[in-house]
C-alpha cells in the first residue's frame, strides 16, 4: 500500500502507447483527499507530481479517446484547470456525440465506403 | 627506357581502377554476390514501406500540431461532471420546423432529440426559433437554459469508452455537486486508492 504513494508506482506497468496509469493513481489520491485521509501523507505533493505527468501526456498523446477524457477530467478536478490548453477542451467537445457520450474510436482520415482511418 | 615506363603505366591503370571502383554506387551484399539489381516485388515492398512510414510521420506531426495549437477557449459546452448552466446555442432553423414541434421537443425531452431552448428570460419558445442547448448539455432530459445540470454523459448518452472512465465521471459528478463520498476514511477508501490502472 505504501509503495502506491510513490508517484512512479503505476508507471511500472506503463508503456509508450497506454499511459492511463497516472490518471488512475490520481483518482485514488483524490479519493483519499476527499475522505480527509491526508493526515500522514503529503497528498498535495503527490497530486502535483501526477498532474505534471498528466499534462506532459496530454501534450504528446493527441488521441481523443477515453484516456484523454480522464486526463482532462482529473486535471480539472484536482484544481489544475488553468493548465489545460483550450485546444484539449475543444477537441474533447468536438468528439462528443450529439447525445453527450463519446466513442472509443478516434477517426483521422476518411477512407472509401464509409470507413475511417483512426486509432483507439 | 622501356623497363622504367612499364611501372608508370601499371601505376596509372591501378589508380584509374581504384577511382572507378570508388565512384561506383555502393550496393548491398546480395547484389554484389548475385550481380543482379533488386527484384521488382522487393523494390515495390520497400518503397511502400517508406511511403507508409512517411505518411504515418506526417499524420503524427499534423495531429500533434492540432493538439497543441492556440485556439480560443471553447464557449459552449461544459466538462463532464461539471455543473454548468445550459446556454442556448443558435443554429440554423431546419426547414419544416414549426413552433409546435419545438414546443413538443421541449416538453417531451426525448433522448437524442435536440432540446429547444428558452431564453434566459423564460419567454415563450416562439421568441427563439432555432435555438438549442449546447452539445454537452442537450442530452440531459428536460434541460432548459438557465438551469444547472450536471454533465453526466453516462446517464443518458451512448458511449463506448472503457468502463473505468465511467467511475471517473461519477466521482467528478459527486465532487462537483458538493456531495462527499459516503465511505469514511478507513479500509474501504484505501482500497479505492489501490486502483491499479488497468484499462482496456
Amino acid at each position: 500500500m505504501r509503495r502506491q504513494l510513490d508517484p512512479g508506482f503505476c508507471s511500472e506497468w506503463s508503456n509508450t502507447l497506454k499511459r492511463a496509469f497516472a490518471t488512475h493513481q490520481l483518482m485514488g489520491v483524490t479519493s483519499l483527499s476527499m475522505n480527509r485521509c491526508d493526515a500522514a501523507i503529503h497528498l498535495g505533493t503527490l497530486s502535483a507530481e501526477l498532474n505534471d505527468r498528466i499534462i506532459g501526456q496530454l501534450t504528446l498523446d493527441w488521441r481523443v479517446v477515453d484516456v484523454h477524457l480522464q486526463r482532462v477530467l482529473m486535471t480539472a478536478l484536482t484544481g489544475a484547470a488553468p493548465r489545460l490548453k483550450p485546444a484539449w477542451l475543444a477537441r474533447l467537445l468536438e468528439a462528443q456525440h450529439p447525445d453527450g457520450g463519446w466513442g472509443g474510436f478516434y477517426s483521422i482520415v476518411p477512407l472509401a465506403f464509409g470507413y475511417w482511418y483512426g486509432v483507439t | 627506357m622501356r623497363p622504367q615506363s612499364q611501372p608508370d603505366h601499371l601505376a596509372s591503370e591501378v589508380a584509374t581502377a581504384a577511382l572507378v571502383a570508388q565512384q561506383r554506387p555502393k550496393t548491398s551484399g546480395i547484389m554484389r554476390l548475385e550481380g543482379q539489381p533488386r527484384s521488382r516485388p522487393w523494390r515495390i515492398a520497400t518503397d511502400a514501406l517508406v511511403a507508409l512510414a512517411a505518411l504515418g510521420a506526417a499524420i503524427f506531426g499534423w495531429q500533434l500540431w492540432l493538439n497543441n495549437r492556440d485556439v480560443p477557449a471553447p464557449r459552449a459546452g461544459c466538462l463532464p461532471g461539471e455543473p454548468r448552466e445550459c446556454h442556448p446555442v443558435a443554429h440554423p432553423k431546419r426547414r419544416g420546423d414549426s413552433v409546435r414541434r419545438e414546443r413538443s421537443a421541449l416538453v417531451n425531452g426525448a433522448r437524442g432529440t435536440p432540446i429547444v431552448a428558452r431564453p434566459a428570460t423564460r419567454a415563450p419558445v416562439v421568441g427563439v426559433p432555432g435555438a438549442k442547448c449546447s452539445a454537452a448539455c442537450r442530452f440531459a432530459v428536460g434541460a432548459t437554459p438557465g438551469r444547472h445540470i450536471p454533465c453526466d454523459p453516462y446517464q443518458n448518452g451512448t458511449t463506448s469508452v472503457a468502463s473505468t472512465t465511467t467511475s471517473f465521471f461519477s466521482m467528478a459528478s459527486r465532487a462537483t455537486q458538493g456531495r462527499r463520498p459516503v465511505t469514511p476514511c478507513g479500509a474501504s477508501s484505501i482500497q479505492v486508492s489501490a486502483v491499479n490502472g488497468r484499462t482496456r
